[in-house]
């Protein structure tokens, strides 16, 4: 779509443009994180002083790295954070693709209500059922639970995932499936061997999609889970934050280490997204 | 292999009937065509026979089993797409082997089909090319292995060649036919190209607006179209149809002749048995091929009931091997005159046309063959 638009001679100055104000955006919103940290690599001195400096001989320091590795609960937030998120994010994408097939390929009884459902999920954002979902979720005795955790934001993504691939199956070629029908494929293999392989670009979409909400959100894991034990970092980082005393360099630093591993998953599957917007282009 | 039968078939889409009434005998072993126009329903009636469209009515046959409410895994079939529908992601041996591992057939044995069928169609050096490195005709190829392989009880083809360029598509019409005579398996395959039809088939069906035509041999549709729109359709430049009606004298004595007047002239058209009134419309028919020129051609011998048509040449087009003779008749009817060589006549020629009163075809007003 885009490659295309920068590609013709004719919209040269256009693209020109519409880089610079791309670039524009892009320092805008990494201000923050590069914020964050140079930060995180200074003295508590250095932070007030000039929190816009980068960090000197003077006022280089690792000490809130080294208080954060020396908090063995830090670990154990961390832990939480990436099973929750990597699990609530396979059953999304397994799910998704698999309502989104079944959707888009089979007529059953209540098909359409369950497209109107997704459409919904969608529309009406899941926070507004907090209170419902806490006495879900106390009925179902698991308070303080990674798993509570896990289906709330399976439920939260589900919508968009089904909406998004469907979209993309429906424009997999007809004949692909029906070949495969000939050749005594079953269904399953079909899904699984055919489609899913053929759906990955989109997959790939939606779990950049899925992964930055769940790994930040806060609101969850403080009503469903606040209880040590399935703490995550987002809320464990609060511990640092105090009423009286805020320990700046700890903060920075475990959020300086928060974002590496949405960094790496950004990466491996931001090779495919960029793969899927130019695989129509190319064929 | 195994025979193929549709009785009283009919399909629906909604309220839009697409194929109406459809019996066919398809024998074990045969090559059948279904050929007509684009939107005629031939995809449709392959898809039936395939399974991926349910049969509205009628009864399906495959190997003398009804297999009507079966799916297309349950019929034996293999078919191979217009647009070949190979899956981009695997590789030209897993795109055969994709549908065998599926039957839970040993891996050895698998291998050795895939690399039989690999070898019948050139396709060994290519095995672990995906579809998006091969050329056209070689992934038509790789459709046509992943049928073969199966070892299915009918063969369906779907336009297989017309997303091929003119050279390639004769090229690969050879190897089906060839395919065919060493398989030796039941197929069926749609076209709208008549020539594809007449050089591959066996059998060809020739369909319109869901209705079968006429069925039978190449040669029987091209010599004796049951009707106006197989005898258009079949043969290239297509058959000079020429408007006439009968006029009385009723001959009751001479039931062979019918009296007629084409372009204002009073002819005798041979009829086997037409129960005709006076001013009744008919069509003449008469192949581009069978029409004589008078005067070029010395061995003409002119019978008695033979037409004599003078005529003005309007375009000249020489092939080579033959020449086409653009000509209109008095009344404006548009003539196409095959001649064999390089014809030396020339635009705003006039020239005496002779039509041999045993090559033509004659219909009624609805279109039906009385001659
Ligand atoms: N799935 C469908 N739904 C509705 N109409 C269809 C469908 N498939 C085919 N048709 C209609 O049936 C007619 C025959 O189509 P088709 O069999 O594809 O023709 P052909 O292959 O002879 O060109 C067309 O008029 C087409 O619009
Ligand atoms: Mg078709």
């Amino acid at each position: 779509m885009f490659s295309s638009l920068f590609n013709s001679s004719k919209n040269r100055g256009n693209s020109a443009f519409i880089h610079l104000f791309l670039l524009a955006y892009t320092l805008l919103a990494l201000f923050p994180v590069f914020l964050i940290i140079i930060n995180a690599f200074k003295t508590r001195k250095g932070i007030f002083n000039d929190p816009l400096a980068l960090p000197t001989s003077a006022t280089f320091s690792t000490k809130g790295f080294e208080k954060v590795m020396a908090n063995s609960d830090f670990f154990h937030y961390f832990s939480n954070s990436l099973i929750i998120t990597l699990g609530a994010l396979f059953f999304i994408l397994l799910l998704g693709a698999m309502i989104a097939w079944a959707l888009s390929e089979y007529k059953f009884f209540g098909s359409s209500f369950m497209r109107f459902f997704m459409a919904i999920g969608i529309i009406v954002p899941i926070r507004l059922g907090s209170v419902s979902i806490l006495e879900t979720i106390v009925s179902l005795d698991l308070v303080n639970t990674k798993t509570a955790l896990i289906l709330v934001y399976i439920a939260q993504g589900l919508p968009m995932a089904v909406f998004i691939l469907s979209e993309f199956m429906a424009q997999i070629p007809k004949e692909l499936k029906e070949a495969a029908r000939c050749d005594d494929v079953s269904e399953y293999k079909i899904f699984f061997q055919i489609i899913l392989p053929l759906t990955r670009p989109a997959i790939a979409t939606v779990a950049v999609f899925s992964i930055i909400p769940i790994w930040n959100d806060l609101w969850f894991p403080l009503i469903l889970a606040p209880g040590e034990e399935a703490r995550t970092v987002t809320l464990g980082v609060q511990q640092f934050i105090g009423q009286y005393v805020t320990d700046w360099n700890s903060v920075l630093a475990s959020l300086t280490l928060a974002v590496v591993p949405v960094l790496i998953l950004y990466m491996i599957f931001s090779k495919h997204i960029i793969r899927g917007l130019t695989a129509g282009a190319v064929k | 292999m195994a025979s193929v039968s549709l009785k009283n078939i009919h399909k629906s889409f909604g309220k839009i009937e697409v194929i109406k009434d459809v019996s066919l005998e398809i024998e074990s072993g045969e090559f059948v065509v279904f050929v007509g126009p684009s939107g005629c329903g031939k995809s449709t009636l392959l898809r039936l026979i395939c399974g991926l469209e349910e049969i509205t009515s009628g009864v399906l046959e495959i190997g003398n089993e009804n297999v009507t409410s079966l799916s297309p895994r349950q019929r034996g079939i293999a078919m191979v797409f217009q647009s070949y529908a190979l899956y981009p992601h695997m590789t030209v041996y897993k795109n055969m082997a994709f549908g065998l591992k599926t039957a839970g057939e040993d891996k050895s044995k698998i291998d050795q089909k895939i690399r039989d069928a690999a070898k019948v169609l050139q396709l060994d050096q290519l095995l672990n090319r995906r579809p998006a490195e091969l050329s056209g005709g070689q992934r038509q190829r790789v459709a046509i292995g992943r049928a073969i392989v199966r070892e299915p009880r009918v063969f369906l083809f779907d336009e297989p060649l017309s997303n091929l360029d003119a050279s390639l598509r004769i090229q690969m019409r050879i190897e089906i036919s060839r395919l065919h005579e060493s398989l030796d398996c039941t197929t069926i395959y749609v076209t709208h190209d008549q020539v594809e039809a007449m050089t591959l088939a066996d059998k060809i069906v020739v369909l319109s607006e869901g209705k079968v035509e006429q069925v039978g041999t190449p040669m029987s549709l091209y010599n004796e179209p049951a009707n106006l729109f197989v005898a258009k359709f079949i043969g290239a430049p297509a058959m000079n149809l020429i408007q006439a009606h009968t006029k009385a004298p009723l001959e009751d004595n001479e039931p062979r002749y019918i009296n007629a007047e084409i372009s204002g002239k009073s002819v005798r058209l041979p009829c086997l048995s037409y129960n005709y009134k006076d001013n009744q419309n008919l069509t003449v028919g008469i192949r581009p091929e069978h029409i004589n020129i008078l005067g070029e051609d010395q061995k003409t011998q002119i019978l008695e009931e033979d037409l004599q048509l003078p005529v003005v040449i309007d375009l000249v087009e020489r092939l080579g091997d033959v020449s086409y003779l653009y000509i209109h008749m008095e009344d404006g009817t548009p003539v196409v005159v095959t001649v064999s060589g390089q014809s030396k006549l020339n635009i705003d020629k006039k020239i005496n046309l002779h039509i041999p009163a045993t090559k033509i075809h004659l219909f009624n007003e609805s279109g039906e063959r009385i001659m």
